[in-house]
């Protein structure tokens, strides 16, 4: 054989070996994502039992229930700004302190503030526990005495967070994004873990897609879908992240992601690991894997929990830019959140987080993107050396449609189990339909994303923050 | 060269592998025909076909879901405006409990039980008894005793209890009070707030002990169980406890009743004579309650087939609660203002040796605004632990007591943070006075620290 041939062998080799590769890393991340469903349904079934079957209505009416403070940064948010106040200060919850922080808006986010609330300029001052820019005004309301704003100097989201921590007076520190609509039980139903089990150090709560949602006074109304397939398309991913995946996690203890739109700390455990890393775009993660970190170091038994029910709603892009620059963001905080703390990678110290749930997230979302990829490469190669195998090909994609299919009517039968449904059938069908396409629509346009989110990270570039414009709820 | 077609390079298409070949042969012979020669796309082809047909199961089962919901809803909308009909003539007017009872299928009990939940709730006296009188004619009640007993479900058993103390039922506090031992904190929970809901004090002294014993119980969900008796509660027999509850003597007299009764019965016999035998062992333990509850114990474990050892469950001298169970009482006194606790608090704070006691005891007594407390707070101003300090000097300002102030002032330069801003905040709540003081003092320290706090409330009055 001439060299030419033993190298075109050496290739045949590779792309059959590619194809074992793809197809072993397609039925492991899918066998995986069909035990989370199972899990979650056992999961949500015995929340929703144990909800069901132990009242607490008394203890959360009276004194005892352990004061939360909520801090809310907010940057350019002047459309939305007094309504999501407004909607904060509605919420049932005997003692509750709102600290928002205006993290250096350019336009009148905070002047606003001023004259909706009545905030006066305060002389306070504060323990520095954990690093945050310049602080340049406390001001406190003098119509609503548990309303505190913070002017400060343009940190980001997680150095606005860490001022929050340090202004908070409360044990527990409840962080939320300005443009969130919360259910106005959300601090019951997420403070009742700490109640329940002292040992629970953090909880978050699950998202939901306000676009097409009718709301009025800070409340949602009636629920519906958004007009666009793009926000349809993420109704069905947020389901299924948030009801089969972290519920699933949730139940191992490997809960690694409390999103920052909706999660609840202790306080003194955040200060512990330093608050949040101001570098960070992926602020959420990287706590949680850092509280985990930390925790099991110290051998100290704890709980990371997620709650389940349908607590707050958020404003999802629904244009294709500012989609790609949110999801490119999240993938760089993903890798940036995993990569830094790398020492728990296969690490049994760091049991459940370092054997399980760690490699997953590298594998099932940091390095998905360039697997899937490859695999889309791999299939123009064989087809080119006619080395398709075409029954294998069809299954392929029939298991791909059907699995996703799978996956999305599951999520909606744990919807249905929190009794925060989709009013109509036919909003239930238009999901389950649309799950036959969104693989060839959807999916090829967030793995596009995230490769492109990935080599961000690599190559060091920072890419935009993905700021919406606001319609406004 | 020539290079191979993929179909025969991939020759483990063709793996003849014994197992894969038997699942072929023999599980899925329709596909035998066609796909004789390749168990692995066979294999993977029933696989693909499990999906599917899970996805349809799935699909058919949310359509189902749905179907039923509306089918309930509709159903429940119709049945309660008949019985709403109906159950307002018997809660006014005494009418017959027949007339609603025969509205009434069987299919229908447990949304009755939801219809009739939160009337049951919100009534008492007479209405109450009638309404639960249906609920006993129906058959409701004994179905919700027998769940309690017999179920392996802790959810079931939980829901049980949790009817069962909708019913207030005195008939049914036996079966509750055995429920206080459940391994299920929902179920425990329940049967506690349960009996609570009866207002019994006696009951309640019974309830809060055995919750204390129960490590899981939390000072929240203790808090949670006690915050449904509504009636006064006796605070100093709550917090202390008989030392020696059956003397030696008492004790040799039982043992040796019990022995007998042992001797001569088994089986359900056995547990008829020591239900009998309470008379008894009252007037040996010269204590009606004390005698109840210890036949309970020895029954409870007979049933239950527990070797019983009956000189442990003698000897088991009650002490005094630990720390962890007193805080939940300091905690629950203070958190509701139950004002006459403030005595025995006081007693506790003078002889606390735990600084997690203390800081309990120190926010208790601030939230009550005892003035008895004054010297004791002032004295733990010194306290080594600063949140000790802290706490002190918050109390201390809830109480606005001037002579405090001059205490108060030292702490201004502590090294402790919530120490100083706590001294601020309470030397600034009384009133002018203290608002003179702190300007004073603003004039006079040279500690950056003390200075930045002051100015902080100063600023407020500006």
């Amino acid at each position: 054989m001439t060299s030419i041939d033993q190298i075109t062998l050496a290739l045949l080799h590779f792309i059959r070996f590619s194809n074992y590769f793809i197809t072993g890393y397609f039925v492991f991340i899918n066998t995986v994502y069909l035990f989370m469903l199972l899990a979650a349904f056992s999961s949500i079934k015995k929340y929703s039992q144990h909800i069901q079957s132990m009242e607490m209505r008394n203890f959360f009416l009276s004194p005892f229930a352990k004061p939360v403070s909520l801090i809310v940064p907010a940057y350019n948010e002047q459309a939305t700004i007094v309504g999501s106040v407004k909607s904060l200060l509605q919420l049932q919850y005997p003692s509750y302190e709102i600290i928002l922080i205006n993290d250096g808006s350019s336009d009148n986010t905070l002047e606003k503030l001023i004259i909706s609330f009545n905030l006066i300029k305060t002389k306070n001052v504060f323990r520095k526990q954990v690093p945050c820019q310049n602080i340049k005004g406390i001001y406190e309301s003098s119509t609503y005495s548990n309303l505190i704003v913070i002017d400060k100097v343009n940190g980001g989201k997680a150095d606005a967070l860490n001022a929050g921590i340090n202004i908070s007076k409360y044990p527990l520190i409840c962080c939320l994004d300005a443009d969130s609509v919360l259910e106005s039980d959300v601090l019951i139903k997420i403070v009742r873990p700490f109640i329940e089990d002292h040992t629970t150090v953090a909880a978050g709560g699950s998202i939901r897609i306000a676009n097409g949602c009718e709301i009025f006074a800070g409340k949602i109304n009636k629920i519906g879908l958004p007009k666009s397939l793009l926000g349809k398309f993420q109704v069905m991913e947020y389901l299924r992240a948030f009801l089969a995946g972290r519920m699933a996690f949730s139940l191992i203890n490997g809960l690694i992601i409390i999103s920052g739109a909706l999660g609840i700390f202790k306080k003194n455990k955040v200060i512990e690991v330093g608050g949040y890393h101001t570098s960070s775009v992926g602020e959420d993660m990287e706590l949680v894997l850092r509280l985990h970190a930390r925790l099991r170091e110290k051998k100290e038994p704890y709980n990371i929990t997620f709650i389940p029910d349908p607590v707050c709603w958020t404003e999802a892009p629904e244009n294709l830019k500012v989609l790609g620059l949110q999801r490119k963001r999240w993938q760089r905080g993903l890798l940036e959140s995993l990569l830094g703390n790398k020492k728990m990678l296969f690490n049994p110290k760091y049991g459940i987080i370092g054997l399980f749930a760690y490699p997953f997230f590298l594998i099932a979302e940091g390095l998905s993107p360039v697997i899937e990829v490859f695999g889309f490469l791999l299939f123009f190669v064989s087809w080119h050396y006619n080395m398709v195998a075409y029954p294998l090909l069809y299954l392929f994609i029939l298991a791909t449609i059907v699995l996703n299919i799978l996956l999305t009517i599951g999520s909606i039968i744990l919807e249905e189990m929190t009794y925060r449904r989709y009013p109509d059938t036919s909003m239930i069908l238009k999901l389950i339909g649309l799950s036959f396409v969104e693989v060839f629509l959807y999916r090829p346009l967030m793995v596009w994303y995230r490769l492109a989110g990935l080599f961000q990270y690599f190559s060091g570039k920072k890419g935009g923050w993905g700021e919406m414009v606001r319609k406004g709820f | 060269m020539d290079f191979p077609k993929y179909w025969e390079l991939v020759s483990y298409l063709k793996i003849d592998n014994s197992i894969l070949r038997f699942i072929s042969e023999q599980v899925f012979f329709p596909f035998n025909k066609h796909f004789q020669e390749y168990p692995v796309i066979t294999v993977l082809i029933f696989c693909v076909l499990l999906v599917i047909g899970f996805t349809v199961f799935l699909f058919i089962w949310v359509i189902h879901l749905r179907l039923k919901l509306n089918r309930y809803q509709k159903l429940k909308a119709r049945k309660f405006a008949v019985w709403e009909q109906n159950l307002f003539p018997l809660i006014i007017d005494g009418a017959d409990i027949s007339t609603i009872i025969k509205t009434i299928k069987r299919s229908e009990y447990e949304l009755f039980g939801e219809f009739i939940t939160p009337y049951l709730n919100d009534t008492k006296g007479d209405s109450l008894t009638r309404m639960v009188g249906i609920l006993r004619e129906i058959g409701v009640a004994e179905r919700e005793r027998r769940k309690l007993k017999h179920s392996n479900s802790a959810r079931r058993r939980a829901l049980a209890v949790q009817r069962l103390g909708v019913f207030r039922d005195p008939n049914n506090i036996k079966d509750l009070v055995k429920a206080l031992h459940d391994k299920e904190i929902p179920v425990v929970l329940n049967a506690a707030g349960a009996l609570l809901k009866m207002g019994d004090p006696r009951l309640l002294k019974k309830v809060a002990s055995i919750l204390l014993q129960n490590e899981l119980i939390t000072e929240e969900l203790f808090a949670e169980a006690l915050l449904k008796f509504e009636e006064s509660i006796d605070l100093e027999s709550l917090l202390t406890q008989k030392i020696d509850r059956y003397p030696m003597f008492s004790r040799f007299q039982i043992i040796n009743l019990i022995k007998q009764i042992t001797r001569a019965e088994s089986g359900p016999n056995l547990i008829n004579r020591l239900k009998n035998s309470k008379k008894v062992v009252s007037s040996i333990l010269e204590d009606e309650d004390l005698a109840e509850e210890l036949l309970e114990e020895i029954i409870f474990q007979y049933q239950n087939n527990e070797s019983v050892d009956l000189e442990k469950i003698l000897n088991k001298k009650e002490k005094k609660y630990s720390i962890s169970s007193r805080i939940k009482i300091i905690d629950f006194i203070g958190y509701m203002k139950r004002v006459e606790g403030a005595p025995v608090l006081i007693d506790l704070l003078r002889e606390s040796k735990s600084d997690e006691e203390t800081i309990s005891l120190i926010k208790a007594l601030g939230n009550l605004e005892a003035q008895e407390s004054i010297p004791l707070l002032l004295n733990r101003l010194k306290s080594k632990h600063p949140v000790i300090r802290a706490q002190a000097a918050k109390a201390l300002g809830a109480l606005r007591d001037e002579r405090a102030m001059k205490y108060l002032l030292r702490l201004l330069e502590d090294r402790d943070w919530w120490c100083r801003f706590h001294a601020a905040s309470s030397i600034y709540h009384m009133g002018e006075a203290g608002k003179e003081c702190l300007q004073t003092f603003l004039n006079s320290t040279k500690d950056p620290h003390a200075k930045g706090i002051i100015v902080q409330f100063l600023s407020k009055s500006q």
